[in-house]
């Protein structure tokens, strides 16, 4: 029992309202105190740790593409676009936001990436527009989780690599639990919007002109996609690289395509920038001290290890692991879990029969989830921060999408051609 | 003392100097790689270590930054339901123990700088100290602006706890 | 009283290295009657190899997997044994485990913090995964490399002509896929365990490093364990270290055969002295090794 004070010390702390990253950071600090063989100050490194990961530079730069892009009138014309397209839906803007997170999928391999930027970019819109920025913060963090499951997803790469499972394979397998992700956002964004009465904000279709209008307008705004993708999809740039260059080309189509990216406005993109990155990034500096805490004392390897004992039922076994998934995916980063337990439970679920590709998928689905689930949630805190929203209102606004993406996870749990049929189409049995 | 004050007026941005100058380095580096890719006879092999090493200084100088306006987020479910005493002195308690932490991150922070003296990086063989002092700046700065905003607090001056300063859906 | 060790590694658990720390732990355990009690941490789960390493020297009770290129930062010497085409078979790098100068090498270690349980694991030769075959250092010209972050890797690259490039492992996949870069190299079994095979058809045996792995552990921690304790490690880690030589040997062939399998052309007709010769400069780019360290090193073996 004395190996879980720490996570006790940080749920008390949560409690008293100590910031995130501090209750966070105190709690791991407080296995290093009483842990045997590992002096103190190794703290220190393990709380830089995160610093050193290549992935997570997409952060800053993609929170600082969309400060650019708010600044230089980019954003505003690209929802000018979206609302012409889908102003006539319930919930316009916020169906864009799905959408473009489904589209940025293709792109990115990181939901933290895509949360930073599209919370950046259309949280402060939406929020102008009538939206509340609870709704806000919590559908563009919902929606990130589409982004690694669509190919590229780092997600899948590590799964591949740990599982030995084709990546190419877990890529297309991807593609319909991604799908089925979006619509299922989509349903539910409908639903809510409908009973709040975010009104469509149009009330009709818009005219061809006006589409043609819009379009033309936005032009910029697009080429910065094409930008990305063509680069991307070309070998210019890895995606993590794709952020910085991003920056760079919306900087470029700010001052000198639209003129409306002024000097001025620069201390206010870097500030802007600065702050929602240390914020973001200080916890999750924390949470991987904290998960140093949980990998040496082995606790979700000897969860995970009682767990596959309990039942020689395929899908009972399969409904315990993602029932305890979900536990781990509230108090540890997803990546750090999957390293962790996919050697654990591959072995395990594959004896019983289950095609580890589709297993990959309901693992990677169940623990990108996680992001958005409290008390610990890399995306919940990028739009919460971004958006200066509290986790207690994030919850109660995003509840009907996570039971919407927990509805599908379930899905594709139960219906293993969800997953496996594409691969197999396209690849071969 | 007016005068005093505004001597040490450049010393309020001294966090958003440093932070703000590593994120220009993380880009320029990142971009630099992927542009010596392409011109170059030879690709920059540093790009991606240096970016490391400005994200840690971005992170670190940013958060205590980020004290000030306010943009750390916390979970306030308990502390909001109490009556007036009990909150103020829980909020106290919260102040000391914050205190009690960054004080300790400092010194260790201090000692594992020095530790790391004897490890280079791989690439441009710097000492890693470069990477971890950040987290002694970092939590230096941050030790002086919560101990400001403490003690305005124990004062009385305050009610509010540093975090969510700002109403939500704000701006900065 | 028992005493635990945790043993940390960078690779996944499915390579030789991490079976041969599975064998160790065993063997130590059956031998001391579980006294002592070795938990192996493969895929970084306490960190990167280049952390756990550090962590050791800071005096953490931890084991890592690691080579003579990392540890190459605290005693530089050690590093020549990374070098491009040093030595080409297990039994001359025994030969040079056994002389008094790797005895030298070993106590500089020791005063740095590092008491090596096991040095002489093979880990396998690094092969070069790329779009076409390359058979001598002109085929390579201009051909931009996934390299990791390392002197030694950037200066051997750039003399056999190539363009050195320091992408993420995480992401060399994509990286590959989408063509960032154009070629990657690692050990046979690396290559396969990262699927790399789906984004290239070549694989060159160009054998540039030979790579063993050795295992350290804190010097003051294993200096006050019970004399008996002691030489059990240093027994079983010699015994695990022959045993990771005949795993990898065995498996090599069984990776080629994967290879070709998936549709790989497998080129073996490598002009290895030609690419020898190319990289015989890297030994010079190095100020803090001995002077002659490479031709020290060369003369044990006779
Ligand atoms: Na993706
Ligand atoms: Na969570």
């Amino acid at each position: 029992m004395i190996e879980l004070l720490p996570a006790f010390l940080m749920f008390g702390l949560f409690a008293i309202d100590i910031p995130i990253a501090l209750a966070i950071a105190i709690g791991a600090l407080s296995f290093f105190i009483m842990a045997d063989g590992l002096p103190l100050r190794m703290f220190v490194q393990k709380f830089v740790q995160a610093t050193d990961s290549f992935p997570l530079l997409a952060v800053p730069f993609f929170v600082c593409a969309g400060s650019i892009m708010n600044h230089a009138g980019i954003t505003r014309r690209l929802l000018n676009l979206a609302d012409a397209l889908v102003g006539h839906m319930m919930g316009g803007i916020a169906q864009a936001n799905v959408v473009l997170a489904t589209l940025m999928g293709g792109l990115s391999a990181s939901a933290n990436a895509d949360a930073a930027m599209q919370a950046k970019m259309l949280g402060p819109e939406m929020v102008r527009r009538g939206y509340s920025a609870g709704f806000a913060a919590a559908i563009t963090a919902c929606a990130s989780v589409i982004t690694p499951i669509i190919p590229p997803g780092i997600g899948l790469i590590i799964y591949g690599y740990l599982a030995d499972v084709s990546v190419g394979r877990l890529f297309i397998g991807g593609v319909i639990p991604g799908l089925l992700l979006c619509a299922s956002l989509m349903v539910a964004v409908h639903l809510v919007s409908r009973r709040r009465g975010y009104k469509p904000l149009r009330a009709q279709r818009a005219s061809l002109p006006e589409l043609g209008r819009a379009t033309v307008q936005a032009t910029g705004a697009l080429s910065i996609v094409a930008f990305i993708l063509f680069g991307i999809r070309e070998g210019v740039f890895t995606p993590t690289e794709a952020g910085a260059m991003t920056v760079v080309y919306a900087t470029l189509v700010g001052a000198l395509w639209h003129r409306e990216l002024k000097w001025e406005a620069a201390p206010k993109i870097i500030l802007e920038t600065v702050l929602a990155t240390s914020a973001i990034m200080i916890i999750i500096c924390a949470a991987s001290a904290f998960g140093f805490y949980m990998s040496w004392q082995r606790i979700p390897v000897r969860a995970a290890e009682a767990l596959v004992h309990l039942t020689r039922q395929p899908w009972l076994l399969l409904l315990l692991i993602n029932l305890g998934l979900i536990v781990v995916g509230m108090l540890i980063e997803g990546t750090a879990a999957l390293i962790l337990l996919t050697p654990i439970l591959v072995p395990a679920v594959t004896r019983l029969g289950i095609d580890p590709l589709h297993f990959g998928l309901v693992m990677v689905v169940n623990l990108t989830l996680g992001g958005i689930t409290p008390p610990v949630g890399t995306m919940m805190f990028t739009t919460c921060s971004i958006l200066r929203v509290k986790i207690e209102t994030f919850v109660r606004e995003g509840w009907p999408f996570m039971v919407a993406m927990f509805a599908v996870l379930a899905l594709i749990s139960v219906f293993p051609p969800l997953v496996t049929w594409l691969p197999t189409r396209l690849m071969g049995p | 003392m007016a005068a005093a004050r505004n001597r040490l007026a450049p010393l309020d941005y001294v966090e958003e100097a440093i932070a703000g100058a590593a994120l220009l380095v993380v880009i320029f580096a990142t971009c630099w790689g992927v542009v010596t890719r392409y011109i170059t006879e030879q690709p920059a092999t540093w790009s991606g270590e240096v970016a490391g090493i400005g994200f840690a200084w971005l992170v670190f100088v940013g958060a205590a930054a980020g004290v000030k306006y306010g943009s750390h987020i916390a979970i306030d479910m308990l502390v909001v339901r109490l009556p007036g005493p009990l909150r103020r002195g829980l909020m106290l308690a919260a102040d000391a123990l914050v205190l009690a932490f960054l004080a300790t991150l400092l010194v260790l922070s201090v000692q594992f700088s020095i530790d790391a003296w004897g490890d280079p990086t791989s690439v441009l063989r710097l000492p890693r100290t470069v990477t971890y002092s950040s987290v002694v700046v970092g939590s230096l700065c941050m030790l002086v602006r919560f101990a400001r905003a403490a003690w305005r607090r124990w004062r009385g001056h305050s009610a509010a706890w540093l975090t969510m300063a700002a109403p939500a859906g704000a701006e900065l | 009283q028992e005493i635990k060790i945790r043993f940390a590694h960078s690779l996944s658990a499915s390579e030789p290295a991490h079976q041969a720390a599975e064998f160790f732990a065993r063997n130590v355990a059956a031998r001391t009657h579980g006294k002592v009690q070795i938990t192996v941490y493969p895929a970084e789960q306490l960190g990167s190899g280049k952390d756990v390493n550090e962590m050791i020297r800071q005096g953490a009770n931890v084991m890592n997997i690691t080579d003579a290129g990392y540890l190459s930062d605290f005693v530089p010497d050690v590093g020549v044994l990374n070098g491009p085409y040093l030595v080409q078979k297990p039994d001359d790098y025994e030969k040079i485990l056994a002389s008094p100068w790797f005895k030298g090498i070993e106590k500089k270690l020791d005063a740095a913090g590092f008491k090596l349980i096991m040095a002489n694991g093979y880990f396998g030769q690094r092969h070069l995964l790329a779009n076409k075959p390359v058979r001598e250092p002109a085929d390579m010209a201009g051909m931009t490399v996934r390299v990791p972050p390392n002197t030694m890797w950037i200066e051997t690259f750039k003399a056999m002509g190539a363009r050195p490039t320091t992408v993420n492992w995480s992401e060399v996949y994509n990286a590959l896929q989408q063509n960032v870069v154009q070629a990657a190299e690692a050990p046979l079994g690396s290559l396969w365990g990262s699927k790399l095979q789906e984004t290239r058809k070549y694989i060159s045996l160009t054998g540039h490093f030979t790579a063993f792995v050795m295992w350290p552990i804190n010097a003051g921690f294993f200096n006050k364990l019970p004399k008996d304790v002691q030489q059990i490690l240093v027994e079983e880690g010699d015994r695990a270290g022959k045993e990771m030589t005949r795993l990898t040997l065995a498996s090599q062939q069984d990776y080629l055969a994967k290879f070709k399998a998936a549709g790989v052309t497998v080129v073996d007709d490598v002009d290895i002295p030609a690419f020898q010769k190319a990289t015989a400069s890297v030994y010079k780019a190095f100020p803090k090794w001995t002077p002659g360290l490479r031709e020290t090193v060369l003369s044990t073996l006779h």
